[in-house]
């Protein structure tokens, strides 16, 4: 690890890396969020079958697909 | 598909749900008054206009990052809609001609289905109280029960009067076929 690993915590890069971390950590968060919608919008079409089933687990689909590749993109700007 | 996804009345839906019997029909199915959510509604717009306070919190980052964080609080509040949407599109409550069934979707990790046979229906009431009910012909309905559950409350249904005495009607004829 490079010794000057901490100190440059304390400098103006550090602390834009700290945000960026932070906001990382975020976006994995909303991906789990996004996993539970595209799980419960299965559940709930089995529940109650309608003719807005299929598109509401395309939207379901399409909110954790692009939450995956936010958070690419994220991890890859670190 | 789009009567489906907006109104709060639906007569006859093209739905079936699980545990629907041979030859049960849905008649109705409720939802709360779409009016009821105007509250979250008027959150998400205000968070679509939000990024420009972002852009200047973060102004002196770089700008892929200002991109980044831009597209993700859009995601959230396209989240944010979409999940109280579902609250609202799949809290219904249906009537067969055999049953009321009352689906609660509170969040997305709590489900509740209660239901009972219409022969088991005693007494109907609606009752519309307060400011916001009122003005917008709002109504909640209580429906007691002899069966294990005792009481359905059908909550900030449209037209409450309507739809109690549509109820009324449905369980008087079911009684009286003796089915």
């Amino acid at each position: 690890m490079d010794p000057n690993f901490f100190i440059n915590f304390f400098t103006i890069e550090g602390f834009e890396w700290l945000i960026q971390l932070l906001v990382t950590v975020l976006i994995g968060f909303y991906n789990i969020f996004a996993f539970i919608v595209v799980r419960q919008v299965k559940t709930l079409n089995d529940s109650l079958s309608t003719d807005a089933g299929f598109l509401l687990s395309i939207i379901a689909y399409i909110n954790m697909f692009a939450s995956v590749v936010l958070l690419i993109v994220a991890i890859v700007s670190l | 598909m789009l009567k489906t996804l907006t109104r709060s009345i639906l007569q006859k839906p093209e739905m079936t749900f699980y545990g629907e019997d041979r030859g049960e029909k849905i008649l109705y199915v409720f939802r709360r008054g779409i009016i009821t959510n105007i509250g979250w509604f008027l959150t998400v717009t205000i968070m679509l206009f939000a990024p420009s306070a972002i852009n200047y919190t973060f102004s002196e980052m770089p700008i892929k990052f200002i991109i980044l964080v831009n597209a993700f609080w859009y995601l959230i509040t396209c989240g944010i809609f979409f999940e109280r949407f579902l609250n609202w599109f799949f809290n219904v409550y249906i009537i067969t001609n055999k049953r009321i069934i009352d689906m609660d979707f509170d969040h997305l990790l709590h489900k509740n289905i209660s239901e009972a046979p219409l022969r088991n229906v005693e007494d109907i009431t609606y009752e519309a109280k307060g400011m916001f009910q009122t003005l917008f012909h709002l109504g909640d309905i209580y429906i007691q029960t002899a069966a294990e559950k005792r009481e359905f409350t059908f909550e900030n249904v449209a037209n409450p009067r309507y739809v109690q005495d549509l109820l009324s009607d449905i369980v008087a004829g079911v009684k009286s076929n003796g089915s």
